[in-house]
């Protein structure tokens, strides 16, 4: 297994040497949590394009129309 | 610049709640009107009562709801709302939780977060209010 580019305590370095199936495991979540991060990132992206669009007064009236057809009836 | 918020409807409340995959955008809308906009999250209470109702008997989602409702409040519908509320129901066959959800939307020009965005787009809701969360999962 490929050493860890980070400096250890003893503790840890230990833990690694003892449990490589655990540490195995651990790497193979990388991907994994990654690939969930770039989503969530991305969606936060849409979001806040939506919601700079509202603040901006894009959607000022936007509703009025649908209210519209029920009003006075 | 104008105050903005969003609407949940039922639909975005269930998938919340339920705190599976596809709750991925509403888990990251509640996060960005946290940090970022400060906006106002509505939670329509026909909407909340629809998606309990729905949810009847899984007590970890519907634990989840209430704990969502504990943190922003519901809205209850007021006389003239829920007037305009019933019409909807009765010409668009809609329920009463996804027209309680419309009407608060339209009155403010918030958007409107949900998972049925073509229920919205067939009673002739404005698409500029829908923040479609199904489409924003699948892009």
């Amino acid at each position: 297994m490929r050493r860890p580019d980070i400096e250890l305590t003893d503790e840890a370095a230990a833990f690694v040497e003892q449990h490589p199936d655990v540490i195995a495991r651990l790497a193979e979540q990388v991907p994994e949590t990654q690939a969930a991060e770039s989503r969530r990132q991305r969606i936060r992206g849409v979001l806040r394009e939506r919601f700079s669009a509202a603040r901006s007064g894009e959607l000022q009236g936007a509703g009025q129309a649908f209210l519209a057809r029920y009003a006075g009836q | 610049m104008t105050a903005t918020g969003v609407v949940l409807d039922v639909s975005a409340l269930i998938i919340y709640a339920r705190n599976d995959l596809q709750a991925l955008p509403v888990d990251e809308l509640l996060r960005v009107l946290r940090e970022d906009t400060g906006g106002t999250v509505v939670i329509p209470s026909l909407s909340h009562a629809d998606a309990l109702l729905v949810l009847d008997g899984d007590k970890e989602a519907t634990d989840r709801l209430w704990s969502l409702s504990d943190a922003f409040g519901v809205v209850p519908p007021s006389p003239d709302v829920q007037v305009v509320v019933d019409l909807i129901v009765s010409e668009s066959e809609v329920s009463a939780g996804m027209a309680h959800a419309m009407v608060l939307a339209a009155q403010r020009d918030w958007h409107l977060a949900t998972y049925a965005a073509g229920t919205l787009e067939r009673v002739g809701f404005d698409p500029r209010l829908v923040l479609d969360l199904n489409q924003i999962f699948h892009d």
